[in-house]
């Protein structure tokens, strides 16, 4: 068992952190590209970045947002970022984690603070999960990967919690620390594959909606030409 | 057109090189296959996907579509925010729902990840059917973009419905009212969508500058073909049929703030609806150039738009686009009696209109943010009994006939019983005897939502009418 939590520590995170960071870098730098290739082929430049950036910044920390609309799912959802954001990277134990495999510490908060943080989460997880299923709108939207990925995500913050607490926990320590670090693998794993992905992209969408509004000048007259049918209404 | 026949004998990797082998030899980027379909009876799947590599190859919307299908999460927000889905309640209704079915073709058939995924679960391939549903949901959609404003993610899904509209035009699913219009305007005779003729424009002109005289009892001219002026006139073309007291009062803000001799409608094109914002960038961009064309023709310096929401949108974003080298700058006619009347070039007497005033916000001008306080500045000067629907600017809700359903006559009772109902309940809300519409799409919209919503006593009316009672000249 050491060696399996001994292994899951050090080459398979460093592996599937690799993997995350360079999946996600790869998608980042296609949309940087897409933007910046979009913005040289429209003709109208005159793109607002302030108020872009302006509208980002709101939408990345939404708190005068989430009452307005479904404020129950609103709050939930704010929480259950937070957590998710804070706990891996800032947690103690984490910290500690990271130092070994990236080589870098950084100031972070301990078990007083990360506990209910991850308890939080883990409500939100089942929150939003259960409203996945009761909400009519939800459950017609989503597909059987909408469900799993919240079950997936449930997996490392509830062994995390558990680990914690050994007095609490129902497994040995070192396999319910093998499951933690393991599920948390397979979201590093998934993040660059999945809807995840807005870990990395969330900051160009606004700009990329804009820019897409920008056409190109001869677009409408290549598309008709392409399909034979020029200058036709 | 690419020809598949029946393969049965071929492996499906061979039908795949196959296409993507004519597909090269057609210079698409994108290489797409479909699958044969029990359902696919016209060729139709196939046309579609063709078009959508052609756009997707020549247009701006490929890095846009990769993003979107990467982040979707579902959330379901927008679904609170779309006047349409809480009126009908039907789940397909749900923005996020059209963009998915947008979303899905592109992932299916323009993506690898989309290929292998509907490889092991088999299917999502793009069927009749499908087009069928897409066509039916586009149109459904008013394209108000207010779910756009309340998307976390920050997913337009107007833009989506554009896209889809743009495409399905490129294979002939056109509303048919859309497609007359913009053919008369862009190849018929008369260069406008009404298809009025040149002299009865003249005449109409000529009667409604006598009105002015009796009214006012001075010369206020609607100037024809006059060169270098600041401001070349385009309102929608209906004014001139059917809102003789918007153009009236157009006319005397103008000559009010001193540009009598500064401004002009040119008679090789009067009319600022362009519907190829409603379903056809290449249209859309046709219908900008001939309107900078007859501004550059008549040495114009502004584009003066009228009261008309979507002609007001398109000038406004996509002159710079299609009006180059120098696209001439495009100015909304309530943002330059807003500016007249803060320079006090126009009075307006406060005891003329008594009755309870409300403003609706067209959301091609409001959404962006860009036409919100001149309005209602104006109003607020020489109404006293103003009142603001809620919510209004920004957040305003659609009158219902949005993104060129309005001029679809045969779904009038979805537009005005559906719709429209969300509107017809803020109007009722308001208690207001007069709704200020300026836009000649939401005032037929709205006046239609008003009388099949027993709102009988209520008139429509643009900014302008008002204005043409209260001006005074002495």
């Amino acid at each position: 068992m050491e060696q399996w939590l001994a292994f899951a520590k050090g080459p398979l995170f460093r592996f599937t952190f690799t993997l995350m960071l360079l999946g996600l870098l790869r998608l980042f730098i296609l949309q940087v590209w897409g933007i910046v290739e979009a913005y040289l082929r429209a003709s109208d430049k005159n793109v607002p970045m302030k108020s872009l950036l302006k509208t980002t910044f709101i939408w990345t920390f939404p708190v005068t947002r989430l009452h307005r609309i479904r404020p129950f799912h609103s709050f939930t959802s704010f929480f259950f970022h937070v957590g998710m954001i804070l706990v891996p990277i800032f947690f103690d134990e984490h910290i500690g984690m990271w130092e070994k495999s990236v080589g870098r510490t950084w100031v972070g908060f301990s078990k007083t603070v990360a506990d209910p943080l991850t308890l939080i989460t883990i409500a939100a997880i089942i929150t939003l999960f259960m409203m996945r299923v009761i909400d009519r709108n939800s459950r017609f939207m989503s597909d059987a990967f909408d469900y799993l990925i919240l079950v997936l995500l449930f997996i490392p913050f509830t062994s995390g919690y558990l680990v914690s607490h050994p007095d609490m926990c129902p497994l040995p320590y070192n396999l319910m620390m093998l499951i933690h670090i393991l599920s948390a693998e397979v979201i590093l794993v998934l993040l660059p594959f999945t809807k995840l992905a807005h870990v990395a992209l969330y900051a160009t969408v606004r700009l990329s909606s804009d820019i897409a509004w920008r056409f190109v000048p001869d677009a409408g007259e290549k598309v008709a030409a392409a399909l034979g049918r020029e200058g036709r209404v | 057109m690419i020809e598949v026949t029946d393969h049965k004998t071929e492996t499906e990797l061979d039908i795949i090189k196959k296409l993507i082998k004519h597909t090269r030899k057609r210079e698409f980027k994108y290489a797409f296959y479909i699958e044969h379909h029990k359902h696919e009876t016209i060729n139709r799947p196939r046309r579609f996907l063709e078009a959508f590599a052609a756009v997707l190859k020549f247009s701006n919307y490929k890095f846009l579509l990769d993003l979107y299908s990467r982040i979707s999460t579902k959330c379901t927000r927008c679904a609170c925010t779309c006047q349409i889905y809480q009126a009908t309640g039907d789940l397909k209704d749900i923005p996020c729902y059209r963009s998915n079915l947008l979303l899905g073709i592109y992932k299916r058939h323009f993506t690898y990840a989309g290929w292998l995924r509907g490889k092991f679960i088999g299917n999502g391939f793009i069927t009749d059917d499908l087009i069928d549903e897409l066509a039916e949901s586009v149109y459904h959609c008013t394209a108000c973009r207010r779910c756009f404003l309340e998307c976390p993610m920050g997913i337009d899904h107007g833009l989506l419905t554009h896209l889809a509209r743009y495409i399905l035009s490129e294979i002939g699913l056109i509303p048919k009212a859309l497609v007359v219009a913009t053919r008369e305007q862009l190849e018929g005779a008369t260069h406008n969508t009404s298809a009025i003729p040149v002299p009865a424009l003249l005449d109409t002109l000529e009667f409604l500058e006598e009105e002015l005289k009796e009214n006012f009892g001075i010369e206020i001219k609607f100037p024809i073909d006059k060169e270098h002026v600041d401001y070349v006139f385009f309102p929608a073309v209906s004014d001139f049929l059917l809102e003789a007291d918007t153009l009236m009062g157009n006319a005397a803000v103008i000559h009010a703030a001193g540009d009598a001799n500064n401004w002009t409608i040119g008679t090789q094109n009067f009319d600022g609806i362009n519907y190829g914002l409603f379903y056809s960038d290449f249209m859309l961009g046709r219908i900008i150039r001939a309107e900078v064309a007859e501004t550059r023709r008549l040495n114009g310096k502004n584009i003066l738009i009228g009261e008309c929401g979507h002609a007001s949108r398109s000038a406004k974003f996509f002159v710079p686009t299609y009006g180059y080298p120098n696209p001439p700058p495009v100015i909304n006619i309530m943002e330059y009696t807003a500016k007249a009347l803060a320079q006090g070039k126009i009075r307006l007497d406060p005891n003329v209109i008594q009755e309870r005033v409300t403003y609706h916000d067209p959301c091609n001008i409001a959404r962006s943010g860009w036409i919100i306080d001149q309005p209602r500045f104006i109003l607020r000067s020489f109404i006293k009994n103003y009142v603001d629907m809620t919510p209004g600017g920004r957040y305003n809700y659609c009158c219902g006939g949005g993104g060129g359903t309005v001029s679809i006559d045969e779904i009038r009772s979805y537009r005005t019983k559906i719709t429209g109902k969300t509107k017809a309940e803020q109007i009722r809300a308001t208690g207001a005897d007069i709704v200020v519409a300026p836009c000649a799409n939401c005032k037929k919209q709205l006046r239609e939502v008003c009388e099949d919503n027993g709102l009988d006593n209520v008139s429509v009316v643009g900014l302008h009418d008002l204005i043409l009672k209260a001006i005074r000249f002495d």
